[in-house]
């Protein structure tokens, strides 16, 4: 059954190693790494709820994670709120945004939709280019900062250093897992799946697609535009470049080779695409060459991805979180 | 006060990059109507066009009127390759493969194209005198009007080869009903291997053509291909008539919004058409009688 | 006996072709009511409007007491309606006790294990709820439907042809399922072509003619009806030369 926790032991291992990281990683650029790791798992396991769990391709995701970043980095500037304010309302703002789009276009299927979806992030590149007045256009919003965090009992810790933003984005992760894990059981989740296998039938069996698949829309924009506000205050610039089409290609990436529609393989290939491209980062074109035949080639023939199924093979049946994916 | 002359010289430019609009979505759109695929990749093949022709030009010293011609065959060759390897695979397939396949080959094309060729803009060396002509106050090159003529007779000899040869009807037999043309005897995997290949060729013509002015660079091909996509949702996704009327559309409206309105909100006005068209007129603006 | 569900004067246009015209049907609980015609007499057309897929241009459809000609499909489910297609339609890539979880989960049912299971067991596939729906041979497939839309808990079943493309011994299992559905007090609307299947089980039938009624009533009567045979018949004789 798709509902077996955990095995208690190998989660306590897998949050111990995540805990002690900033411990044992003492090199500024590694920690860097796990930190912009940490950011896309809250991505792609939003993306993942999209094009996984109910089958529809968006490629609005990534327009979601710059309108997040915008939205944070704008109330900071304009209003000088905090980035625990900011990140909040960039998750509402988003989810609220995609509410909107989601309300027209997710009464519409395939080409459409795909197409739609791509003309909707066009207009908010456009719309951050050339609405000079309030984003600065090309120029971009720069000097963002991550405030001290407020802690009943002790007062303001300061999380600006790596090793202590590390746990704040750590947490993000575990949270949207955490979020992810129980939607994806919830009956609602289960209807994820049936509206994805065969939406005919399970709107004849009385689920409504729109009702089901806006959920998934929502909450992953909102998933989306959390890890975009945690990013703008992290690198401590936000502008247009963050709607390039490379930034939804390797979120694609990201979940398609990880496993579509499982948990663990997006959330793991969000860690494994952000650590390799970096890795390879001398050879800034060759990489994107390899990542793109790995895409053609996984969706071609690998339709379950890479890595969920390396997880599959190597973690013994028991410790193994249930049968992740549905199939 | 409206300027005629001005007016004139912002039709004229939008009539040429219409057409060329027009060349790169025909390809585009009959892909689509054909196979069923959106392909993201497409406007790859007008930037290569555009890059067979500068380096047939640079490095071979071909003489321009032979380069033109030569990168187009070039193009048709590597469209062949790439229908044979990855696109007759995905007879069939669904929306989420087709798309994400695409996708990935338009990445892929860009970056090997960075890798061989560099990011550097590079405009096509020609033979055309640079003084320009003028008929009533408005101004054009000749390589202009020699890019006008040229894309205007490929989209009308398009057009006769689509209405007239036998592969022309198959062609649009399988785009009415595919199971009945193949009942009929049509072969499909030719006629998507023809539509392909027919329609990479006109967007590297139309590479090649405009490189003389519009400088050639490996990010050119994703842009190209969301304009043509644009031009398809006004025209009617499938439809070939739809692609000229929306190519020149656009490119008139692009020529006379930038002209007379802000040249950066331009691109805006067209991706919101295509939502709205989308959702309450798929069959696009001017439905075929 | 008051009807669970009633159609009146229902019409539906599909651009210039007429493909019900003015169809009246009531079925009350514990009752089987069989349509019968020849293809493209509007059998489907029929489900689909009463499953909210297809508007009717005219008339309406009342299930207790309440139109719902203007449901959506799903909210039509909700309320007690549930069909099975006559392609084949299950959940290709997930488990038979997945995919029977549709309908309870979308009641929002306290326990849609329980009810899911219950479901696959009175079709009889109870032993294999974990293999994959599209692994399944044909016949036990179609009962995969049955069960799909038993763990809806409806109130009025609409079969679409469950009987076609099985052998003998298949086709009597699916007379008996019908008849104890029937016991439970299930309105049923079946529509098939099997006539053996239909005069065995039927309390009733209504035979449909280029979307209009041509006749109804017991078995027997209709099957006795001169104009149903001619009709019948006569269409029968076009399909075996169309084949």
């Amino acid at each position: 059954m798709p509902d077996s926790k955990p095995h208690p032991i190998i989660l306590g291992a897998v949050l111990a190693g995540l805990l002690i990281i900033p411990l044992v990683v003492r090199d500024e650029y590694y920690l860097h790494l796990f930190i912009v790791s940490a950011i896309f798992v809250v991505v792609a396991l939003g993306l993942n709820l999209i094009v996984g769990y109910v089958g529809q391709l968006s490629l609005a995701h990534a327009a979601f994670f710059a309108l997040g970043a915008y939205v944070s980095a704008l109330l900071f500037f304009n209003l000088k709120w905090s980035m625990w304010i900011g990140m909040p309302a960039a998750a509402i703002v988003t989810a609220a945004v995609a509410f909107a789009l989601g309300w027209v276009i997710l009464r519409v299927r395939g080409h459409r939709f795909v197409i739609i979806t791509v003309a909707f992030a066009e207009i908010m590149r456009l719309v951050a280019t050339n609405w000079v007045d309030l984003t600065r256009g090309f120029m971009g919003l720069p000097g963002l900062q991550i405030p001290a965090l407020y802690v009943p009992g002790i007062g303001a810790v300061d999380v600006s250093s790596k090793e202590r933003f590390y746990y704040v984005v750590l947490a993000a992760a575990l949270l949207s897992f955490y979020i992810c894990y129980r939607l994806v059981r919830s009956s609602v989740g289960r209807a994820f799946v049936l509206v994805r296998e065969n939406e005919v039938l399970a709107e004849s069996l009385g689920i409504s697609a729109f009702r089901t698949c806006m959920i998934a829309f929502v909450v992953g924009a909102a998933l989306a535009g959390t890890a975009g506000a945690l990013y703008g205050h992290y690198i401590g610039f936000v502008s247009p470049d963050l709607f390039n089409f490379s930034y939804i290609t390797i979120m694609l990436i990201m979940v398609i080779l990880g496993g579509k529609g499982t948990l663990i393989g997006p959330a793991l290939g969000a860690v494994v695409f952000t650590f390799l491209p970096e890795l390879l980062r001398e050879a800034s074109y060759y990489r994107m060459v390899i990542f793109a035949s790995i895409l053609v080639i996984a969706t071609l023939f690998m339709p379950r991805g890479i890595i969920f199924p390396l997880v599959e093979h190597l973690v013994p049946r028991r410790w193994r979180k249930g049968h992740d994916r549905a199939a | 006060m409206l300027d005629l002359a001005i007016f004139g010289q912002h039709l004229l430019n939008g009539v040429l990059i219409g057409c060329a609009y027009a060349l790169i979505a025909i390809g585009l759109t009959m892909i689509f109507g054909v196979m069923n695929i959106a392909n993201f990749a497409h406007g790859e093949f007008y930037m290569m066009g555009g890059f067979a022709a500068f380096y047939l030009v640079t490095l071979l010293k071909l003489n321009y009127f032979i380069a033109l011609p030569l990168a187009v065959v070039l193009v048709v060759v590597l469209a062949v390759a790439i229908q044979q390897i990855v696109f007759k695979r995905l007879r069939d397939a669904p929306v989420m493969t087709t798309t994400l396949v695409t996708i990935g080959l338009s990445i892929l094309l860009e970056h090997v194209a960075l890798l061989l060729w560099g990011p550097q803009p590079q405009v096509i060396p020609n033979p055309f005198p640079t003084r320009p002509l003028s008929f009533f106050g408005i101004y054009t090159t000749p390589l202009y009007l020699f890019s006008m003529a040229v894309t205007a007779a490929l989209i009308v000899v398009g057009h006769l080869l689509i209405q007239r040869t036998r592969m022309g009807k198959a062609m649009r037999a399988t785009f009415q009903n595919r199971e009945a043309a193949a009942l009929v005897g049509v072969r499909i995997d030719r006629v998507y291997l023809y539509a392909f290949t027919f329609g990479a060729a006109l967007a590297a013509a139309a590479g090649a053509v405009l490189g003389g002015f519009i400088p050639v660079e490996p990010t050119m091909g994703g842009v190209a291909t969301l304009k043509a996509f644009v031009v398809v949702i006004l025209g009617g996704m499938g439809s070939f008539v739809g692609a000229i009327a929306g190519g020149l559309l656009l490119g008139l409206a692009e020529a006379l919004g930038a002209g007379y309105f802000s040249t950066g909100w331009k691109d805006a006005i067209g991706f919101f058409a295509v939502i709205l068209l989308l959702l309450f007129r798929p069959e696009g603006l001017f439905k075929r009688a | 006996m008051t009807a669970l569900l009633e159609i009146k004067g229902v019409m539906v246009h599909f651009g210039g072709l007429t493909a019900l015209k003015d169809v009246n049907l009531a079925v009350s609980a514990g009752e089987v009511l069989s349509v019968i015609g020849p293809n493209g007499a509007g059998k489907t057309t029929l489900f689909n409007v009463i499953t909210g897929r297809v508007r009717p241009s005219l008339g309406s459809v009342v299930f207790r007491g309440q139109a719902i000609q203007r449901e959506a499909a799903f909210r039509i489910a909700r309320m007690g309606i549930v069909r099975t297609f006559q392609k084949t339609e299950v959940f290709g890539a997930l488990s038979l006790v997945e995919g029977v979880l549709a309908g309870a989960l979308a009641r929002g049912d306290p326990d849609p294990e329980t009810r899911a299971r219950e479901a696959l067991e009175s079709v009889g596939l109870q032993e294999k709820a974990h293999l994959r729906a599209d692994q399944l041979p044909y016949g036990d497939q179609r009962l995969l439907e049955i069960a799909q839309a038993l763990a809806a808990m409806p109130q009025v079943l609409l079969l679409d042809e469950p009987a076609s493309g099985m052998n003998h011994q298949e086709s009597a299992h699916i007379v008996r399922l019908i008849g104890q559905l029937r016991t439970k007090g299930f309105a049923i609307v079946l529509v098939e072509h099997n006539m053996h299947v239909v005069m065995t089980i039927s309390d009733r039938v209504m035979v449909l003619n280029y979307g209009e009624t041509i006749a109804e009533g017991r078995p027997a009567e209709v099957r006795a009806d001169p104009r149903v045979i001619e009709a019948y018949l006569g269409v029968q004789k076009t399909d075996a030369r169309a084949g």
